[in-house]
């Protein structure tokens, strides 16, 4: 057993190792049979999802509310649509989004290419018709020869529209952490408290029964007690009690970067989120079994923030795309 | 193991009994976050019983060949959901809270 479990009766060994299996990173990104990769899409994909244009009033793109620098969300408690409309929800990150069963907090969408589209469209968001935007690229010549190399044959639509952008989004993966490289063995990646934290994490805190996996999401959809009004995915499925006020798992990579927390953006430090956990939770039917008193201690509480920081990766910054100019008449 | 084998033969019993007719039997388990077996083939006209054998509550939600949603609603631990069968082809089955698990149905 290693020094850093000592002082408490910690795992085993054995215990931890296997423990730290579960979450070691996957070597390939899945990409679906009816949109497979090509570098050509995440060219085009990429280019879309910077591109103001898309909007209305050209002033807004995907990466106004999910921004590379800010963990690819956008550090507001609630999104912020066309004419400063107030979303009623926060901007959710795109990465590792490959890997999702489900999109939005309450997983109305199925993939990527449904989601694609919606923010485009949506009045509240970026205000676009969809007919107009199709002229708008078709009349950009840069954009319609990436599209004729992306989709050779097929005209400039909604839906290779969504394919690119969904394609550049499978692209978007977080990259090693501190974290990674202490599951890969370097024991002086992360320090005690984070790896006191990290068996905290699996064991007395309960945290993997739904953050679990190396993306820390069960991709499910849990009640954990917080107070606002929001029935969640128990609006869109009546009749099944544990979907109230239930939301789906976030993933837990790089979520240092991305505060305020939680479907509203109500908890504002990653110690308060484990408070909440701890305590500060309401009871009603719906509770996830899961979500239960802890009684952490402040030690505990403090080894469970570090170890969340260690899951931040430096990646390589994600270049704003040049875009295509538009023909000058 | 030896539970899907007993659970096999009651659903041979109740289709020998009602001799002849389809009758809901449970050939689908819902444990551990997975459905046992996760693909299988059934009578079209049938109608398939899935049982929940977790700790937890499931939510079946079932797409038709035809691309009908149909919610079950909640199925609580020792519950379970009846699948009609209405037409040929695949159905497709999925947790509405585990989105993780899935089942396919082949009807013919
Ligand atoms: C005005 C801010 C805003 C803009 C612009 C925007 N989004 Fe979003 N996005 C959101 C919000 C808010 C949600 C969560 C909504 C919900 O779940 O109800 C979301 C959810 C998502 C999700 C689901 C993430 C998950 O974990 O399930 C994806 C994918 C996504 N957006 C992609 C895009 C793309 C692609 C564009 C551009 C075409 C875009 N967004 C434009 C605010 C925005
Ligand atoms: C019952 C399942 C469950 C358990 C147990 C659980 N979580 Fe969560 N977690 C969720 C869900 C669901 C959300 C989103 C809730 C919402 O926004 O309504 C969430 C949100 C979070 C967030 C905010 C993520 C973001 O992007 O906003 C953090 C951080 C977090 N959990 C950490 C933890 C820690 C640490 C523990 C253990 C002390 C834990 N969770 C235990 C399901 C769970
Ligand atoms: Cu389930």
């Amino acid at each position: 057993m290693s020094a850093a479990f000592s002082a408490n009766a910690g795992p085993t060994d054995a215990e931890l190792a296997k423990m730290k299996l579960q979450y070691q990173r996957p070597e390939t990104v899945p990409f679906p049979k009816d949109n497979p990769f090509s570098q050509a899409k995440v060219d085009l994909g990429h280019k879309l999802f910077f591109d103001p244009r898309l909007s209305g009033t050209s002033t807004m793109s995907c990466a106004s509310c999910h921004n590379p620098g800010l963990s690819w969300g956008d550090g507001l408690a609630t999104g912020v649509g066309s004419a400063a409309n107030k979303l009623g929800r926060r901007s959710p990150t795109i990465l590792n989004l490959a890997w999702a069963e489900s999109l939005m907090w309450d997983g109305r969408a199925g993939s990527l290419e449904e989601q694609a589209t919606g923010p485009i469209e949506a009045k509240v968001e970026m205000n676009q018709s969809m007919p107009r935007l199709l002229t708008t690229l078709g009349d950009i010549p840069g954009y319609r020869a990436a599209f004729q190399v992306a989709f050779p044959g097929e005209p400039i639509s909604a839906k290779t529209i969504a394919k690119a952008i969904a394609t550049f989004e499978r692209t978007v993966v977080s990259g090693q952490a501190p974290f990674d490289r202490w599951i890969e063995g370097d024991e002086k990646a992360i320090d005690d408290a984070a790896k006191r934290g990290f068996v905290t994490f699996n064991t007395k805190a309960n945290c993997s029964a739904c953050h679990s996996g190396w993306r820390f999401t069960d991709d499910s959809f849990h009640d954990i007690g917080l107070t606002d009004g929001d029935l969640g995915k128990g609006k869109l499925v009546p009749g099944v009690e544990p979907l109230l006020h239930a939301f789906k798992t976030p993933g837990l990579r790089n979520i240092a970067g991305r505060a305020p927390y939680m479907h509203n953006g109500s908890v504002t430090t990653m110690a308060t989120v484990v408070r909440h956990y701890s305590d500060g939770f309401v009871q009603r039917p719906s509770l996830s079994p899961e979500v239960y008193k802890l009684k952490l201690t402040e030690n505990e509480i403090h080894d469970l923030v570090a170890f969340l920081k260690t899951l931040t990766s430096t990646d390589a910054t994600i270049a704003v795309p040049v875009l295509p100019i538009s023909e000058v008449n | 193991m030896s539970t899907r084998t007993w659970i096999v033969a009651i659903g041979l019993c109740a289709f020998v009994t009602a001799s002849g007719a389809y009758a809901a039997a449970a050939l689908v388990s819902q444990k551990g976050k997975i459905f046992t077996p996760d693909e299988l083939t059934q009578g079209s006209g049938s109608t398939l019983r899935i049982d929940n054998d977790d700790t937890i509550p499931h939510n079946v939600q079932v797409t038709t060949p035809d691309g009908e949603n149909r919610n079950m609603g909640m199925q609580k631990p020792g519950e379970f959901a009846d699948v009609v069968l209405d037409k040929s082809g695949d159905f497709m089955v999925r947790c509405g809270i585990h989105p993780k698990m899935k089942l396919v149905i082949h009807a013919r």
